[in-house]
């Protein structure tokens, strides 16, 4: 299956092409959400829409990067608009064979696969949705 | 082997869920009123559920509804039998079925309600004197639930996939399911054992009988009667060879048993005639099977299938397919051609330099052919060109069929026929009006020129609006930069844009305009309930439920004003004993009055009842904290009442499953102000509380007051604010921790916007502004960094996850094209 492979810092992630809609630049500053948790990096007006960014590093609970965010993915979540904030996007790539992955497995991550002789993470989209909406419900 | 009846699926729902409605209200007006046109009109919506439901082989709520109707049409005969206990029964009947409805909708199997169904049965015996009869049901599955028309277009359907199953009933019960004509469609797929062929033999009116044909799924796009007919005598014809009389009997339309007619009874609220007992005689003689033609009672034997060969099954399928593109081969079956209904879709090709020549030829050419029914663009428009995207549709009625229609354009330059369908003939108005002359709804001319769309369609379109809207704003930010030379075209360009935006905008909100009756008819039901698990007795007057608000708002407002109704009888009306004492009469009554006053609507629900005691309410309020005593002595009457709507709030001496826990009333407040609205609460002590509830027509475009805390923008809804001043933050006197703004003669606690939504700010020193607005409980001030002025916004509401976010009423994107947070100003402040 084709997946859309973007990296966060130097690891490498990759998320099905049907889940995303698009990759498009950060503007120049987000709209902050009141009261929302550190995650949410703001929202930004995607012609017209209004679509709330979270940043994929703390949202998958990563380590702070030196190298700024470049890209925003865009998902294909039907009526939501939510983006994932990440470092850079490298292209599309067919992924197959996606198997478990170690360590602490949270809902956001499906499995990894090798690409290239490379190790790539690969996400769930519903998870995110999931991971993203908890963040949201827990921080009450 | 069973047929896809998943494209009816949304029709059954929504159809089926009115009628269930509607037969409550009647229900609820029969006892109250005894007219008899409310009996005529339950047993009509009664049948018409039997009947779809059994189209659909949903088999226990076809059960249901055919004991309602048997209840019904005893009442019917005998007007004394209606007693409260059977109105209780049949109410209760109805919620089963709308829950069994709900249940199908969410992709689940009805619930067979067991004990619901022997109450009923008990009772059909009782009045009827004889047991109740069995339902027939159609054997069909509904597949793909959660996509009801999204399925494919003609030719899904009949190859092969009719569903005979022939039911084995006995005593009584005639084997009914499945399959009339169309049968023999299942025997072409080589369905069970008996080889399909319409075993569905006098089934005695089994409307469930009728419909379930592969054919008939596709012809039903015509739905007219004259192609209904046509259906199951391009089926029957070789399926039963033993008869010569089919035309005829599916002419007749005694027995339409074509799927063309399962449709109508689908679209149209009318019960069909096939489910009259005396159908069966109809049925059979389709289908040609020699069986004695019974009185029409239930106690038909079963006849044996008539045998069909190999080479008949092959022509069965021949016809099938041509019954159902509507072209048949060779002489057509039925005498002349029936007129069909034909969804067009066209396209002038873009680089094409006449789109309106080319549109008005291609209008002439189809006016050759028969009538156009519905043209859009509009012919006007067309002619003038105006032509969105090339795209033309229309719907023709015409008995040239597809491939004539295809022939006639064939020769049009630049046209690209995009498709030619079969279309659905019967359509209904997006609502339906419920005036007291429920039955004058004739399929007139109206309702030939409307069509059902579904709701988040119409949403879809205010979105696209909104954000033309936007974009458009946008566009002119833009303009402003460009030199003098450019601009003037630029933004003459813009200005019309502008222009013909703001009217798609006014079109699309007008056609979101839907008749509060949409909510008010449930009342009378719900009234009737609460009263009488409260011993009360009531008598609820609606008036003005024609006026129309915005769709989106409507379906904010049911909730709220079943709460508001349940507070009048619950808590404002006494027993009758009270009243009596009270030298009233011992009949409450609960005024529902909407009226239009300009840009507004305005919803009075009025008692006669007890009142409320304000003095009552401001020490429920102290004595949980919400208020210090010294600001509630303070309170007028009128602010006092509004207590009622903080949480936790109430006065009600007995807690009840209905109410009074206080936690509505605070509901009520925030959905009436999340749409824009007012709530205001006024009471008399022994006359009676008058809610009154002030609604924006449209929830779409807003007023915000716009300001600034450190980088960021945002909306304060106006109608919310009182006022705006400016004073010297760190000169302020405070009480405990907090600051208190002087503010005409009072002073008002003030909150510091920034840390009221956690965005960090440097912290502003000296003479700032403060906004004054209305809280929960009085009046507060936020302190801001700076006032930027007013404006006119389109509201969108939030998505997931930001809807999570308390303190947030919407959001917005200004003609910067920076998106901006509305506040919900309470909300924040109590979260």
């Amino acid at each position: 299956m084709r997946h859309v492979i973007f990296r966060v810092e130097k690891e490498r992630y990759g998320l099905p092409l049907s889940a995303v809609r698009e990759v498009v630049v950060p503007p120049e500053r987000f709209t902050r959400v009141p009261r929302a948790p550190p995650a949410i990096t703001g929202v930004m007006n995607l012609r017209g829409r209004v679509v709330t960014v979270v940043e994929l590093r703390q949202l998958l609970g990563l380590p702070d990067g030196a190298t700024p965010p470049s890209r925003v993915v865009l998902l294909d979540r039907g009526r939501r608009d939510l983006g994932l904030l990440v470092t850079d996007v490298d292209g599309i790539e067919a992924v197959e064979r996606v198997s478990a992955a170690p360590g602490k497995l949270t809902p956001a991550i499906r499995g990894v696969a090798r690409l290239g002789g490379l190790g790539v993470t690969v996400l769930d989209p519903e998870g995110l949705d999931a991971a993203v909406v908890a963040l949201f419900t827990h921080s009450k | 082997m069973t047929m896809d009846m998943s494209r009816y699926l949304g029709l059954f729902i929504s159809e089926a869920t009115e009628h269930l409605e509607a037969l409550g209200r009647d229900l609820v007006q029969l006892e109250r009123e005894g007219s008899s046109s409310s009996v005529d009109s339950m047993f009509r919506h009664a049948h018409s559920v039997k009947g779809m439901a059994s189209s659909m082989g949903f088999e226990p709520i076809a059960i249901v509804a055919h004991r309602v109707e048997d209840l019904v049409d005893a009442v019917r005969q005998d007007r004394g039998r209606l007693d409260r206990d059977l109105v209780d029964l049949l109410l209760s009947a109805s919620d089963t079925l709308l829950a069994q409805v709900r249940a199908v909708a969410e992709g689940r199997p009805p619930d067979d309600a067991a004990a619901l169904l022997a109450q009923l049965g008990v009772r059909v015996t009782a009045m009827t004197g004889h047991a109740p009869t069995a339902t027939r049901v159609a054997k069909v599955t509904v597949n793909k639930p959660e996509d009801p028309d999204g399925g494919g277009d003609s030719g899904s359907g009949p190859s092969g996939s009719g569903g005979a199953a022939p039911a084995s009933g006995s005593g009584g019960a005639a084997p009914a399911s499945g399959s009339s004509g169309s049968g023999g469609a299942a025997s072409a797929s080589g369905s069970s054992g008996n080889g399909g062929a319409a075993p569905a033999s006098g089934s005695s009116g089994s409307g469930g009988a009728a419909p379930a044909s592969g054919a008939g799924t596709d012809a039903s796009g015509d739905g007219g009667a004259g192609s209904g007919g046509g259906t199951p005598s391009g089926t029957a014809a070789p399926s039963a060879p033993v008869t010569d009389s089919t035309p005829g009997g599916a002419r007749e339309g005694d027995a339409p048993s074509g799927h063309g007619s399962q449709a109508a009874g689908l679209l149209d609220a009318p019960p069909r005639p096939t489910v009259t007992e005396n159908g069966a005689g109809g049925v059979r003689e389709v289908l040609g099977i020699g069986a004695p033609p019974s009185s029409g009672s239930g106690h038909v034997s079963p006849v044996t299938p008539p045998v069909l060969t190999e080479a008949q099954v092959a022509d069965l399928g021949l016809a099938l397919k041509a019954a159902s593109g509507g072209v048949l081969p060779g002489e057509p079956a039925v005498e002349g051609r029936a007129t069909q209904r034909w969804a067009v879709r066209l396209r002038i090709s873009p680089t094409c330099q006449v789109p309106g020549v080319r549109a008005f030829l291609v209008h002439k050419r189809l006016t050759n052919l028969g009538t156009l029914v519905d043209l859009r663009p509009a012919l006007e428009e067309l002619k003038a060109g105006r032509i969105p995207d090339g795209y033309i549709q229309l719907e023709i009625e015409t008995s040239v069929g597809e491939a004539g229609i295809q022939a006639s354009l064939k020769n049009v330059a630049e046209v690209d026929v995009v498709s030619v369908k079969p279309a659905v003939a019967v359509v209904l108005p997006v609502v339906v009006p419920t005036t007291a002359a429920e039955g004058g709804r004739a399929a007139g001319d109206s309702s030939s020129r409307t069509v059902r769309v579904r709701t988040e369609l119409l949403d879809y379109f205010l979105d696209t609006v909104g954000e033309l809207m936007l974009a458009t704003a946008r566009l002119r930010e833009v303009g402003k930069v460009l030199p003098e030379t450019v601009r003037p075209v630029l933004d003459e360009g813009v200005y019309r844009l502008h222009t013909l935006v703001k009217d798609l905008h006014d079109k699309v909100m007008s056609a979101r305009m839907t008749p509060l009756s949409l909510i008010t008819d449930r009342l009378p039901r719900a009234a009737r309930d609460i009263a009488r698990r409260k011993e009360r007795e009531v008598d609820l007057v609606i008036t003005g439920a024609e006026i129309e608000l915005d769709r989106a708002i409507l379906d904010e407002l049911s909730d709220p004003l079943l709460h508001l109704l349940r507070n009048c009888i619950d808590h404002g009306l006494e027993s009758p004993e009270e009243r009596i004492t009270a030298k009233k009469g011992p009949r409450g009554r609960v005024l529902v009055a909407v009226k239009r006053a300009r840009d507004r609507v305005i919803i009075e629900l009025e008692d006669d009842g007890r009142g409320m005691n304000p003095a009552k309410l401001k020490a429920a309020a102290v004595a949980r904290g919400l208020l210090p005593p010294e600001v509630a002595t303070r309170l007028t009457d009128r602010e006092a009442f509004m207590l009622s709507c903080l949480p936790g709030v109430s006065t009600a001496k007995d807690i009840t499953d209905i109410s009074g826990r206080g936690v509505g009333m605070d509901a009520v407040k925030r959905v009436v102000e999340s749409v824009g609205g007012t709530l205001e609460i006024d009471s008399e002590p022994g006359r009676g509380t008058r809610f009154t509830l002030r609604l924006p027509l449209t929830v779409a475009v807003v007023h915000l007051l716009l300001v600034e805390v450190g980088d960021e923008v945002f909306g304060l809804p106006i109608a919310k604010v009182v006022g705006a001043t400016e004073a010297d933050g760190d000169a302020l006197s405070r009480s405990r921790e907090t600051a208190l703004l002087p503010h005409g003669n009072s002073l008002l606690p003030v909150h510091a916007l920034d840390t009221l939504v956690g965005v960090p700010t440097p912290g502003m020193r000296g003479v700032r502004p403060f906004v004054v607005m209305e809280g929960d409980s009085g009046r507060v001030a936020l302190g801001v960094d700076r006032l930027l002025g007013q404006e006119e916004v389109v509201l969108k509401p939030l998505s997931r996850p930001l809807d999570l976010l308390p303190g947030l009423s919407g959001v917005t994107i200004l003609g910067s094209g920076r998106p901006v947070f509305i506040l919900d100003v309470p909300r924040l402040l109590s979260a």
